[in-house]
């Protein structure tokens, strides 16, 4: 059973974890056709529900695990992934009907009524009781423990964000402060709120499909899913004390030291490429990785628009694409950042500590 | 039916059939949880304490009824019960007389009150129009000043009237109180004969189980008057620091421990049980009453938490925790930083408000504590506040190395370093090598270098010392020195092998030692294998010869005894030590160490050169001044060099509030929550940290292993752990005033001479010391016990005394208090002690005898005469037998003080329990001490009280000089030359 452990703990290493993600995602939205099949997911559920009754054998898995705080994980963990597969479920059932010229579930549906009264507010009630219900009895069973009174003067061992902000602090690992803290978490609002006014598209609307849409639930899964749950997952429970990584079976150890070097683009550049020391002017020490933040920025959009995403730029236009490319791009800046940093120690590709500005 | 109606016969999504089901499952489901929630709250631990302990309180209360009913005086309550008919009958005839007549009185009063204010109201209008008049002057103010004059007349009348009314009516209230009081005084005389009954009548009302309390307590009622509730008290002068505020602390673990502070539930387990210390903690007599100290204060713990583990109790040991886990959930909680503190180490917190006291009656650990880290020389190495502070720059615990080599040879020194419990198993030395971390191979070659360094260094540095000589030739019997060492008071502070001591367990009888407390002085088992002949018997003449600063004092021998002992401890050897090798250093192994400590002070290539350049000597020299400052011997012994070497070890002042995190647990498989194990641990083992770990030399703990027991290191850590972040006002902390400071600086001195270790000190009940009186079957063969020693001796004959010890006292003692060499300072400190403790009225008052007429002192004569004191009493002639001898009574008026006397003759055993003097004039009732003592007939009409007082007055004039210790000889005379003129003037 060790050796098992020991596969498990290497294959959450963040790289590869983040990586399995990715490619995980690429499959899923391949081959939703098989794994969206009742049996099968049913299959996966309780197989998961059985390996992790066994992990929990382990005393360094159940003591992370049957942590009360970490309820809302599994929660989460079990309500997306039962949400997504009805979202996908559903659109793979809607798209073979419509293919066959057929009417779609919802469309099915909607020929029936739904009152306010009693349907409505009524089952409303229902799930208001009941979810007061659950929440007795979960603060019954699991209840909140008294802290000694906070201390100012002292920092605790595993400084952790609320849950549903460990995807942020995950970023944090990557990302200047300013950068992880403020500009992409504001991106992420007003990318939300910006959202419906790019999307023209009225297909999808009021019904479940895949195929209608499915660059759009591509992206926005991606962002979601991978980008936003699974950092959670790992930053929950694989993220111990100094934020340093541990595997699933990994006993939390405050000691453990883990090699820092990080370098920036400019020193890759300048020490280690050329070997004649960093510039002193900022501009010209800076330049690589400006100039490569500028490309990044200002050819991809036109060059996408002109080959992969012609069609989408014809239907939305100048302004919307360009407001769509450039959040997409700033989101896929963080695998990317991700991935420089796993293969070159990348810490900053533009460094200006002078000015706090780093990328 | 507006537009836009569906049809009926449109199919919905929901069917409300189902919907109702659904709505009554979950609302079914609500009101389940809701009960749950309710009976879990209900259930609360606490809630079941403390119905439990109402219970149990209205049992004891029961019983505490019936005793109380019994006891009562039945009789006497009839009688007053009767009366009380009585009077009240009487009382109702002569009350409605008087009722009638203050109603009659108030009726008529209140006419008169009525006209009187209106008439006043009336005067007041007059008196404000005649003023403005006069100031407006007008003219004509004669009507005005008519009409005032006129109501100022009626306003008297009326107001005379109105106070007869109200005299008449207060007479008559007067008169009623009177005739009711009897009534009342009745009244308390029965209240105060019912007084037990009736508080137990409402405690148990307040507890039993009865409908009231039933609805008080129910659940979802209990939030409104409940008798089940959280018991808290508010501690004003503790406070709870939140970092920008302190804040009092409010501790609430009486919710559960509901009868800690009251009497009664000795025998009940916990959480019901009294304090086991009532009389000095909690109870509300004591000196620490729950309401005003709290209980975290020494228990520490989370104080507003009710709930077994957030309160963070701690276990006393794994089988506590065991037995914990099963009943409670037990667990250590990573969340609280502040856990309990186990109970065997609580009393360390009362350094918190004692913080300068070094004895404390009856904290044995405590106590305990204080003499390890003074003993073992923890002060050395480490920083403490309070009185270590103080003594470190006073004494260091170890020998004076700096005449070593006189005393000593390399090899020994050398083998002695390496293994020091090899030659003594006793001895306070701790191990430097050969521990835990540094007993692999490579240390071991590398320990040997350091031995040989270190040794070298010390015995290069000692300086010449010639021992002193015996005057006479004198030849040593070993036999003889055997008896002397088990006789002259060896034993007060060295174990003997030869003198087996069976020591009592109870702490209250005199020659208990506590078990935790290592002999004062070493153990005298192998002296053979250490020392020579020369230096011991100069060593035994005169300690202070060989180190001016030793807590070894002279004993006052001969040249014969001197050599006679001499010559037996050294008979005594270790011939397993003798036997093992001397360590030796290898030669690679001391370049490399000479290499490294180079390369702190200069480039490798350079250290390399140095090193090319060192003779052997320079070698060692040069290592062993590393490796004493890396060691810190000078921490305890003095070495020439080092004396303003720093202080190596962790600052301890306030250890006790070290955040857990910062304490490094490494690979120890202790809670990595807890500090008291953690600080316990480092005690036992320090060196255990680095097992394990990869560490450098530089890096490795270098705190030496002591060997200490577990009962030892326990009671280290609680001292350790009550240094703390000062938390409690200066309100609440010990006051330390004149008579406190003198007794501390005492303790102090006691502790540095051991005093204790021949005689008992303080007083009976709680005596400090005379851990020698274990040897003597006969307590009256020992030292004498100094209880009362304050009231009982003069202070100048003690002060002349301690000086100077050369006087006989009690001849039949062969035991021998022996010179000290004590300064001037220190010989007022142990005089001011003794007088504070016992609360000697002033040091320099003379309370001796009465003057006696020559008639009285014929009857005195004749009292001795007939009460046969002077059978022991007398002048010893030279060549008696000592053994029945008592001090004689010439000496008496130079030595003791007369109004200690009275008691001293009434009962001597109560004073000094064990002493051969009788009780002259016993009790009537021998079993009542406070009965009327039985005087001799024919003297003072057989009055004993005036017997012993004239006893004690001729005592004073006992005939014959009294002999005083010899006065201590002046410094030889300087002349003095004045460094400069100024000071000169300046004297």
């Amino acid at each position: 059973m060790e050796w098992l452990k020991d596969v498990v703990n290497f294959l959450s290493n963040p790289t590869i974890f983040f990586t399995g993600a990715v490619v995980l995602w690429v499959l899923i939205m391949k081959y939703y056709r098989i794994w969206t099949a009742p049996k099968f997911i049913k299959t996966v559920t309780i197989l998961s529900v059985i390996a992790l009754g066994a992990a929990l054998f382990d005393p360094n898995f159940a003591k992370e695990a049957l942590k009360p705080d970490n309820v809302p994980i599994w929660i989460m963990i079990y309500s997306v992934g039962f949400f997504f597969w009805l979202a996908m479920r559903r659109g793979l059932l809607n798209d073979d009907l419509m293919a066959e010229g057929l009417p779609n579930l919802e469309k099915q549906e909607s020929d029936k009524r739904v009152y306010t009264w009693p349907d409505l507010v009524y089952s409303e009630l229902i799930c208001m009781v009941l979810f007061t219900a659950f929440l007795v009895g979960w603060s019954v069973i699991l209840k909140a423990p008294l802290e000694d009174p906070a201390n100012a003067g002292v920092t605790p061992a595993i400084a952790k964000a609320p849950w549903y902000f460990l995807g942020l602090q995950e970023i944090l690992v990557y990302y200047d402060p300013w950068m992880a803290g403020v500009i992409l978490p504001g991106l992420i609002v007003v990318g939300l709120i910006a959202m419906p006014y790019f999307d023209m598209n009225p297909k999808g609307n009021g019904y479940y499909t895949i195929k209608e849409r499915f660059w759009a639930l591509w992206v926005w899964g991606f962002g979601f899913v991978v980008l936003w749950i699974a950092l959670i997952f790992l930053g929950t429970f694989m993220r111990g004390p100094g934020w340093n990584f541990f595997g699933p079976f990994e006993y939390w150890d405050s000691h453990k030291v883990v090699a820092l070097a990080n370098i920036n683009l400019s020193e890759i550049v300048w020490v280690q490429l050329f070997n004649i020391g960093l510039p002193s002017n900022i501009l010209v020490r800076e330049s690589v990785g400006i100039i490569l933040t500028v490309l990044y920025m200002s050819v991809i959009p036109p060059l996408l628009a002109k080959t992969f995403l012609k069609k989408l730029y014809e239907e939305m236009g100048l302004v919307r694409y360009s407001l769509m490319i450039v959040l997409v791009l700033i989101m896929a800046s963080l695998p990317i950042k991700m991935y420089l940093r796993w293969s070159f120690n990348l810490k900053y590709i533009v460094s200006i500590p002078e000015y706090m500005f780093n990328l | 039916m507006a537009a836009g109606q569906p049809p009926n016969n449109k199919e919905t999504v929901y069917n409300s059939r189902v919907l109702s089901k659904w709505f009554a499952i979950a609302s079914i489901l609500l009101l389940v949880v809701t009960i749950w929630a309710a009976i879990q709250d209900y259930a609360r631990p606490w809630k079941v304490y403390q119905r439990q302990t109402q219970k149990i309180a209205t049992a004891v209360n029961e019983r505490k009824l019936l005793e109380a009913d019994k006891a009562m005086n039945k009789q006497q309550l009839e009688k007053i019960e009767k009366d009380i008919v009585g009077i009240v009958r009487k009382q109702s005839e002569v009350t409605k007389e008087i009722d009638a007549k203050i109603a009659a009185i108030e009726a008529q009063r209140y006419g008169v009150t009525k006209r009187y204010q209106t008439e006043k109201g009336k005067l007041d209008e007059a008196h404000y129009k005649l003023e403005v008049a006069i100031k407006k002057r007008v003219d004509n103010i004669k009507d005005l000043m008519a009409q005032y004059k006129k109501d100022e007349k009626e306003v008297a009348k009326l107001a005379r009237a109105e106070e007869r009314v109200r005299l008449a009516s207060e007479k008559a209230q007067a008169d009623r109180k009177d005739i009711l009081s009897k009534e009342s005084e009745l009244d308390s005389q029965m209240k105060a004969l019912t007084r037990t009954r009736d508080q137990l009548n409402k405690a148990i009302g307040n507890t039993e189980l009865n409908l009231v309390n039933i609805a008080r307590n129910a659940p979802l009622l209990d939030f409104i008057s409940p008798t089940v509730k959280i018991n808290q008290v508010i501690l004003n002068g503790l406070y709870d620091d939140y970092f920008f505020n302190k804040v009092p602390r409010v501790d609430r673990c009486m919710t559960c421990h509901v009868n800690a502070n009251m009497a009664g539930y000795e025998d009940f387990p916990q959480p019901f049980a009294t304090h086991s210390k009532l009389h000095l903690i909690a109870g509300p007599e004591s000196p620490h009453p729950a309401e005003k100290v709290g209980c975290t204060v020494c228990h520490a713990g989370v104080p507003q938490s009710a709930d077994f583990n957030n309160a963070a109790h701690t276990p006393r040991d794994p089988v506590q925790a065991a037995e914990w886990e099963a009943k409670y959930h037990f667990h250590y909680s990573h969340h609280i930083k502040t856990a309990m503190i186990p109970l065997q180490m609580t009393e360390g917190k009362c350094i918190q408000c004692h913080a300068k006291e070094v004895v404390l009656e009856d904290a044995p650990t405590f106590n305990a504590g204080m003499r390890l880290v003074e003993r073992y020389g923890c002060y050395g190495c480490h920083k403490f506040a309070g009185h270590f502070e103080k003594l470190a720059t006073e004494k260091k615990s170890g020998p004076s190395l700096t005449l070593v080599a006189s005393k000593v040879d390399a090899d020994w020194l050398k083998k002695w370093l390496w293994d020091p419990k090899s030659y003594r198993p006793s001895t306070l030395m701790p191990a430097f090598w050969q521990v835990h971390n540094n007993s692999d191979e490579a240390s071991l070659e590398r320990g040997r270098v350091e031995v040989d360094a270190i040794s070298h260094l010390i015995m290069a540095k000692s300086k010449k010392y010639e021992p002193l000589q015996l005057a006479s030739k004198v030849v040593g019997d070993a036999a003889r020195g055997k008896t002397l060492v088990a006789q002259v008071g060896c034993i007060g502070c060295h174990a003997v092998e030869d003198v087996v001591v069976t020591r009592p367990t109870n702490p209250k009888e005199p020659g208990y030692k506590d078990p935790r407390v290592p002999m004062f002085g070493p153990e005298l088992n192998q002296l053979g294998s250490k020392v020579s002949y020369e230096w011991l018997v100069s060593w035994l003449k005169e300690p202070k010869h060989y180190w001016e600063q030793t807590a070894m004092p002279s004993m006052k021998l001969t040249d014969q005894e001197t050599a006679d002992i001499a010559v037996y401890l050294l008979e005594k050897r270790n011939p397993e030590f003798e036997a093992l090798p001397v360590p030796v250093a290898n030669e690679a192994v001391r370049d490399d160490m000479v290499v490294e400590f180079l390369v702190g002070q200069m480039p490798t290539r350079d250290a390399r050169v140095k090193l090319a350049s060192m003779s052997l000597e320079e070698k060692q020299s040069f290592l062993g001044d590393k490796l004493i400052s890396h060691y810190g011997c000078y921490a305890c012994h003095a070495i020439e060099g080092y004396e303003n070497a720093p202080n190596l070890g962790a600052e301890l002042t306030v250890e006790g509030s070290k955040e857990v995190t910062k304490f490094a647990f490494d690979n120890v498989e202790i809670p990595h929550t807890s500090r008291d194990a953690w600080i316990y641990t480092k005690i036992r083992t320090p060196r255990i940290w680095d097992v394990g770990k990869k560490r450098d030399f530089q890096a490795k703990t270098r705190m030496p292993h002591f060997g200490f027991t577990s009962e030892q290191a326990t009671a280290l850590a609680a001292i350790v752990i009550g240094y703390e972040n000062k938390n409690v006002s200066d309100e609440m902390t010990a006051k330390v005033d004149a008579r406190k400071e003198q007794i501390i600086a005492g303790h102090r001195l006691i502790n540095q001479k051991n005093c204790i270790g021949c005689h008992a000190l303080e007083n009976k009940e709680h005596p400090l010391g005379g851990e020698i009186l274990a040897h003597y079957a006969d307590k009256s063969e020992g030292p004498p016990l100094l209880y009362t020693e304050g009231r009982k001796v003069q202070a100048d004959w003690l002060f002349k005394y301690l000086k100077n010890t050369n006087i006989m006292i009690r001849p039949w003692v062969k035991v021998r208090m022996p010179v000290y060499g004590l300064s001037d300072n220190q010989t007022t400190t142990i005089v001011k002690y003794f007088s504070a403790y016992d609360q000697s009225p002033s040091l320099f008052a003379s309370r001796q005898g009465n003057a006696l007429s020559d008639s009285e002192i014929r009857q005195a004569e004749g009292l001795v005469k007939e009460l046969g004191c002077l059978t022991c009493h007398a002048v010893l002639a030279p060549g008696a037998d000592p053994s029945g001898a008592a001090p004689h009574f010439a000496n008496i008026k130079a030595r003791l003080n007369g109004d200690w006397l009275i008691p001293w003759l009434e009962n001597p055993n109560s004073i000094m329990p064990g002493t051969r003097m009788p009780a002259l004039w016993p009790n009537e009732d021998p079993l009542d001490e406070k009965s009327a003592r039985i005087g001799v007939p024919g003297y003072l009409n057989g009055d004993a009280k005036k017997q012993i007082e004239l006893i004690r007055d001729y005592l004073f004039q006992y005939p014959g000089k009294a002999e005083l210790p010899p006065p201590e000889p002046l410094p030889p005379k300087t002349v003095a030359v004045p460094a400069t003129p100024a000071a000169a003037a300046g004297r």
